[in-house]
């Protein structure tokens, strides 16, 4: 049986991966289940490179030709949600931040200024419950 | 300045690597307001320094947040001052402060809680043609959320009432606060309308809402009616 170039490239990548998400996760940079799904994929694309056997009845089933095109299709899928996810939670980490930045600066220029604050935690947390009408508050 | 504990005219400038111009603009301001207020947003020049010497109010963000964030922190500290009418306007020289009166009278004679300075009421003077453009499009979708008449939704130079200002908690951070304050405004019953200001563009330093900016404000604007309140 000859070997592939994709089964040698699947798994150094898978290997060397494998290696990295298990420092990383030494060193306390992942929690356990990023570090579960990422073993899992790493695992999953080594095991294309050494039985590329193994996916066939698979590969088959899902309507694609060769082992490492299941892998590859799945991976770029995976990847899309991936993608979106991050994208969200930035945008979540990026307003509270903005937030905080801001109740830094004012609280910061108050206590130079000795004026009273005006921000309420309640509040300005919970920006909805400031969308009131001017005549909801009694104007 | 004044420094009493109660400024009917407060005015609030956002500035970001402005220290070529801040100065003149808060000298500018001081002569039609009672406290300037310049929020320096994560300046990496000397632009704290420029504004304090022209003796402005200083609230300094850590790092750069966008100029919606720039303008509800000066808006939070404005409050504190007692402001009965706050004025925003941009820190790179191109509003004139002889303007604020133009845009404070109708709120003086209770016309209107929100003033906005239009660029194009009066014809667009030297705006740059994509800038002209892109302001079309915005102002359309602006107008279309809110339901407002308006003609320069993403004008920077405004007046706000005390209560506008309370009522206008908005959470974007960036260039999308222009729209945003707006649908919002329109929501809760504020009266808004404009009049026209002059505005002077520097060759070489155009700054303002890029691309992205604008496709972002767009989809905001355009998704704004189906989100809650």
């Amino acid at each position: 049986m000859t070997v592939q170039p994709y089964q040698v490239a699947a798994v150094v990548l898978g290997l060397l991966m494998l290696l990295f998400t298990s420092h990383e996760f030494y060193k306390r940079k992942i929690g356990p289940v990023p570090f579960a799904f990422w073993t899992l994929l790493w695992l999953g694309i080594l095991m294309t490179g050494l039985f590329p056997d193994l996916y066939v009845p698979i590969t088959r089933q899902v309507g694609l030709q060769t082992p490492i095109q299941f892998v590859t299709s799945f991976s770029v899928l995976a990847l899309f949600i991936l993608v979106f996810q991050i994208y969200a939670r930035l945008g979540t980490i990026e307003k509270n931040l903005a937030k905080l930045g801001q109740v830094v600066a004012v609280e910061r220029y108050l206590a130079s200024s000795k004026r009273p604050s005006p921000i309420n935690p309640d509040k300005y947390a919970d920006a909805e419950k400031s969308r009131k009408s001017p005549s909801e508050r009694g104007r | 300045m004044n420094t009493s504990h109660v400024s009917p005219i407060v005015c609030i400038i956002p500035a970001y690597n402005e220290e070529r111009t801040i100065g003149e603009v808060v000298e500018g301001c001081l002569r039609y307001a009672d406290y300037v207020l310049v929020v320096d947003d994560g300046s990496e020049d000397n632009t704290a320094v420029v504004a304090e010497k022209a003796r402005a109010a200083l609230i300094r963000h850590p790092f750069n947040l966008g100029v919606g964030a720039a303008l509800l922190s000066g808006f939070l500290v404005g409050l504190t001052v007692n402001s009965k009418i706050c004025v925003t306007l941009d820190g790179d020289g191109q509003h004139d402060p002889s303007d604020i009166t133009r845009l404070v009278e109708p709120i003086l004679r209770n016309e209107a809680e929100i003033v906005v300075g239009s660029r194009f009421v009066g014809g667009a003077g030297n705006m740059p043609l994509y800038k002209k453009w892109g302001n079309r499009i915005l102002t359309k979708a602006t107008s279309s959320a809110s339901g407002l008449s308006l003609t320069d939704s993403q004008s920077g130079f405004r007046a706000y009432v005390r209560r506008a200002v309370e009522a206008l908690i908005y959470d974007e951070p960036g260039y999308q606060y222009a729209s945003e304050s707006l649908i919002l405004a329109a929501r809760v019953g504020l009266r808004v309308i404009e009049v026209p200001i002059q505005a002077r563009y520097i060759q070489g330093r155009a700054r303002g809402t890029s691309i992205s900016d604008g496709v972002r404000i767009f989809l905001h604007a355009m998704t704004a009616r189906r989100r809650p309140n």
